[in-house]
């Protein structure tokens, strides 16, 4: 049969049906025809689905194949909820082609006795998530399983890859290829900067021979309408929660069918709900909050609710960017800058589900510079300027617990697992010293002796490395994945009825009758018992709002280019930019009260006050780098006489300030600003140990090193509980070489301190002319850092001599 | 750090015991024996160098302090017996002439026979020594004297004007009651929220600081 007959019958469906395929559907099925494997680059509600799904149907029709034996198809999904969308997809193909598959989810909601069912006769198409197929690989006689697979397709890869859950599909699959000997290879991912990376992450760097990035050429139409005060003048200059603007959402929400309202983090979401409903009680009812932290029932009754059009607005956070369509959906606001081009593009995609509508979006600035931002986001959407997703390489915890789960079911024989691992991506760097290490970490804990002492985990029996002890088997079943929850507090009704999650910190800060505000309700604080939260509805409306730690994204390296950009057009009086234009009187007064930095400048003010001596530097790179910048500038300033300093930092720039006149006018002449020795510097400044210590919290849970726990934990379990800083003190004392230890440090440099992109920044400020001034005052640059409260503390005084100065905390 | 308590003379060792010298008796809360042995038995890869530290501060701490009594305030031994119990009755054997005493804390579940072999003498409520009274838990005891436990690892978060905030292990002398830090290597800390009265030590690297 010729490939272009192959498709027909997929052709008469979609005629069937009032569709046609679409260019890059062709592409897809054609490709999958010939043997091809690689990545579909299409936007979400574009028919993506169908651009994999179609052609391993069309071949089963080629060769007879209407009800096969066994899994055919692994489509994997980051997330649960769009699982059931794509059951259904398959579904309708499946029955519009005449075949007889059947089609199973599976991931951590489906009940035991699906499982079950699944074991018996597993399902032609398996739709499942990272975690749910390692726990496949979890369970004996997972080869027969996968025989005769001939596709596995990583959906949403975009998102997939910048986390661990990638590094799970790159190890499953390198599993799974040894298995099945037909089986092809494909991703579908929305557009980010990187997508050749993408398919090498997917398909190992050893790339097959025949591989293709086939692209859609759809071409969203998206317009950024950014919101305007009325008078800029009054318009704060500082500030993250925006609601002075919220009076203006109000038309929108209601000349919209259902409008969606991205915040940044939880809290600024549970704030907005509740404002919101202050100024239009008439929402009650009909808006609605969404974000991670609340009961997934409520979340999906929420969707749902979206879904059906019984709601007019949702307020929500990052947790409603990805997801099943929402077709009532027309407008989408975004609340203070989303500090990425793909985020925006993401949100602003939620809406205009209609082919070829306009997908808009209302930009709520929540100062009045962040309006640059909705300039800035314009302009990279108009160019195409998306970010990259940086892949997790040498996740050795990951690698670990792999190893422990093919342990589990069938046992592994090292030589062989060796060679498939290292043809990942990830591990494609392993050397074989770290490969004995690792090993050695799993039979001996990390013992260069064979220990006499009685450590047990997994146990070589025959050339095979296998757990044979059923409580470590059992732990280990229920550990699995890398997706690690913050310590964290359930919150329920006494009267019964669970309702989200908070940090246990917050908690902590309050006494029984407090009241605060959680999931849009106003809840009294009655009792707590273990970790369990027990509250009832409160009249009071005056309460806290809980804050989540980790809410706020830095500026992303694209963003922070092209506001540079932005930034010169405005000191040139060269822009059309309505933002730009409406904060004119700003921007004059920081050019009339110090300067606004070309793209060859590079401005620092230094000012006095009661509070002592600023020195604020402006390298608009994101609050992740500048957090770095200022300990390292704070640091080679010290040297030139012992100094303590108080640092903040924003995402356009630093403060440091300190009680002595700051030598910056020499330090210049000594190129503080310079790339050389900058891992020296780091080390000795920045608190690495202490963003390390941050980072091992995951990598001790995902490597087992901690275990989370049973629902109802045996007094033996109990006493396996350490906290994970315990655990990483002993490392440091004991165990220097360890490479899960060492990994910390290295995520702490890569994804914390952006490493390489500070070293940029360094290098791109080194070329730049120093503009040095002498303001009088703050300046609406240096205001937003002097109000910030995220400041940072830098001393080159010893520990004791701080500690005599240092006095006990009342909370 | 000497400390002048109750008309006693209390010696706070930065090692993190507590030394009385009238009645020559050195005290030792939360231990915690055998944990990290615990740890890797159960499969928790944690470097197994660092179970001799444990051991090398007790007998260091004994040399110096050449104590008549040695009592542990409970939790001595982390959980089910291991080897590391084996080493630590071995060390106490060294000490010829040296008494050793036990409150049982909630960890200590280890059989009566393991105490009676080390020669352990064991109390499993509290111990009454004029003017103080010891007990694992700091919970209400009836006496009139003054109690010393521990069970609460207790730590002291300190906060200072520009110079960022850190915990550190205490000594904390309440109105009716002390309770000493935990002397284990592989223990954590719980952060206590002391009134003004208390006085409480702190203990940084090799130095014991009274901070109020």
């Amino acid at each position: 049969m010729s490939k272009e007959k192959r498709i027909a019958p997929a052709k008469k469906w979609f005629k069937s049906k009032g569709w046609k395929p679409q260019q890059f559907q062709l592409e897809a099925w054609q490709a999958y025809a010939y043997g091809f494997q690689g990545i579909v680059n299409a936007p979400t509600g574009s028919g993506k689905t169908y651009s994999m799904a179609i052609p391993p149907l069309l071949e089963a029709i080629a060769n007879q194949e209407i009800s096969p034996q066994g899994i055919q198809i692994i489509w994997i999904t980051p997330i649960r909820a769009l699982a059931k969308e794509i059951a259904y997809s398959f579904s309708q193909a499946i029955e519009g082609l005449n075949l007889k598959w059947s089609v199973g989810v599976r991931h951590g909601d489906t009940t035991s006795a699906e499982r079950q069912k699944q074991k018996r006769k597993p399902p032609n198409v398996l739709i499942t998530t990272p975690e749910s197929l390692h726990v496949l690989l979890a369970s004996k006689g997972y080869p027969k399983l996968f025989k005769e697979l001939k596709l596995f397709v990583a959906d949403e890869w975009h998102e997939l890859m910048g986390s661990k859950r990638a590094v799970q599909v790159e190890l499953a699959l390198s599993k799974i290829r040894t298995i099945a000997n037909e089986l092809r290879v494909w991703g579908i991912s929305a557009t980010i900067g990187n997508l050749e990376t993408a398919v090498e992450v997917l398909l190992g760097p050893q790339l097959p021979t025949k591989t293709k990035l086939i692209k859609a050429n759809i071409k969203k139409e998206y317009e950024v309408v950014s919101v305007l005060p009325d008078e800029i003048e009054k318009y704060p200059w500082a500030g993250h929660i925006g609601v002075k603007l919220l009076p203006k959402a109000l038309p929108i929400i209601e000349e919209s069918q259902s409008t969606l309202i991205f915040t940044n983090t939880r809290s600024q979401s549970e704030i907005w709900y509740q404002r919101l409903l202050e100024v239009a009680p008439e929402l009650a009812g009909i808006m609605a909050m969404h974000h991670g932290s609340i009961d997934r029932e409520l979340r999906h009754w929420v969707e749902d609710a979206l879904h059906d059009d019984r709601l007019k607005a949702v307020v929500c956070t990052s947790s409603l960017d990805l997801g099943v369509d929402f077709r009532p959906v027309e407008s989408i606001i975004q609340v203070g800058s989303p500090k990425g081009v793909a985020r925006f593009m993401q949100r602003a995609g939620r809406s205009g589900h209609q082919p070829g509508a306009v997908s808009r979006i209302y930009f709520f600035p929540t100062n009045a510079l962040e309006l640059i931002e909705g300039a800035a986001l314009r302009e990279a959407i108009n160019n195409q300027i998306i970010e990259d997703r940086l892949p997790f390489i040498r996740s050795f915890d990951v690698l670990i617990q792999y190893l422990v789960t093919l342990a589990i079911s069938e046992g592994f024989n090292q030589r062989e697992v060796y060679q498939e691992i290292t043809n990942t991506y990830s591990f494609n760097s392993i050397s074989k010293e770290e490969w004995n290490w690792i090993l050695r970490f799993i039979t001996s804990g990390g013992d260069s002796l064979q220990a006499y002492d009685e450590y047990k985990r997994v146990e070589v029996v025959d050339g095979l490395f296998k757990v044979t002890d059923k409580r470590i088997a059992r732990r280990h079943r229920l550990s699995i994945g890398t997706i690690v929850s913050d310590m964290i507090m359930k919150i329920k009704y006494a009267s019964g009825g669970f309702i989200g999650t908070v940090e246990e910190y917050f908690i902590s800060s309050l006494k029984i009758g407090d009241i605060f505000w959680f999931a849009g309700r106003c809840l009294e604080l009655v009792r707590i018992k273990e970790q369990v939260v027990e509250v009832r509805n409160s009249k009071n409306q005056k309460g806290k709002i809980p804050s989540w730690q980790g809410g706020r994204m830095p500026l992303s390296s694209q963003m922070s280019e092209v506001l540079r950009i932005k930034l010169t057009q405005a000191a040139k009086n060269e822009t059309t930019d309505i933002e730009l234009k409406t904060i004119f009187p700003i921007l004059e007064t920081q050019s009339k009260t110090s300067i606004i930095p070309k793209s060859n400048e590079f401005l620092i003010e230094k000012i006095n006050t009661k509070e002592g001596y600023h020195l604020y530097f402006f390298p608009f790179e994101g609050r992740a780098v500048h957090e770095g910048m200022a300990s390292i500038i704070a640091y080679r300033l010290s040297l030139f006489k012992p100094m303590s300093f108080s640092l903040a930092f924003n995402d356009y720039g630093v403060e440091l300030l300190s009680d002595q006149d700051i030598p910056i006018e020499d330090a210049i002449d000594s190129n503080i600003f310079s790339s050389e020795h900058l891992r020296d510097d780091i080390q000795a400044s920045v608190n690495a140990s202490e963003m390390a210590r941050r980072r091992f919290r995951d990598i001790a849970v995902i490597s087992g090193l901690i275990f989370q726990g049973f629902p109802h934990a045996s007094k033996k379990e109990k006493h396996l509980q350490a906290s994970s800083s315990l655990l990483f003190n002993v490392f440091n004392d004991y165990d220097k070489e360890n490479l899960l230890y060492k990994q910390a440090y290295e995520e702490a440099l890569e994804f914390q301190l952006e490493e390489s992109r500070m070293r940029q920044a360094f290098n791109r400020i080194s070329s730049q002319e120093i503009r040095l001034i002498y303001p009088k005052s703050y300046t609406p640059f240096s205001f937003p850092l002097m109000v910030d409260r995220l400041r940072e503390k830098m001393s080159t005084e010893k520990l004791e001599d701080r500690i005599k100065k240092m006095q006990i905390a009342l909370d | 750090m000497d400390f002048q308590f109750l008309n006693q003379n209390l010696y706070l060792h930065p090692l993190k015991g507590l030394f009385w010298r009238e009645k020559s008796l050195l005290i030792i809360a939360d231990i915690h024996l055998g944990k990290i042995s615990y740890f890797r038995k159960s499969g928790v890869g944690i470097p197994s160098s660092a179970i001799s530290k444990n051991l090398e501060n007790l007998r260091s701490m004994i040399n110096e302090m050449k104590p008549e009594t040695v009592l542990f305030l409970g939790d001595l031994f982390h959980s089910h017996h291991n080897a590391e119990w084996d080493s630590f009755v071995k060390i106490i054997q060294e000490f010829e002439g040296i008494k050793f005493q036990l409150i049982i804390g909630n960890h200590d579940i280890l059989l009566p026979e393991h105490y009676k072999m080390a020669e352990l003498e064991v109390f499993y409520d509290f111990l009454e020594l004029h003017p103080f009274v010891f007990t694992h838990e700091p919970d209400e005891v009836k006496s009139k004297n003054y109690q010393i436990a521990g069970h609460i690892h207790p730590g002291i978060k300190l906060r200072g004007n520009g110079l960022g905030s850190l915990v550190l292990p205490c000594f904390y002398f309440g109105e009716k009651q002390a309770i000493l830090p935990a002397f284990g290597y592989f223990t954590g800390l719980y952060k206590i929220k002391p009134r003004k009265s208390d006085t409480i030590f702190g203990v940084v690297e090799n130095n014991v600081l009274k901070l109020n």
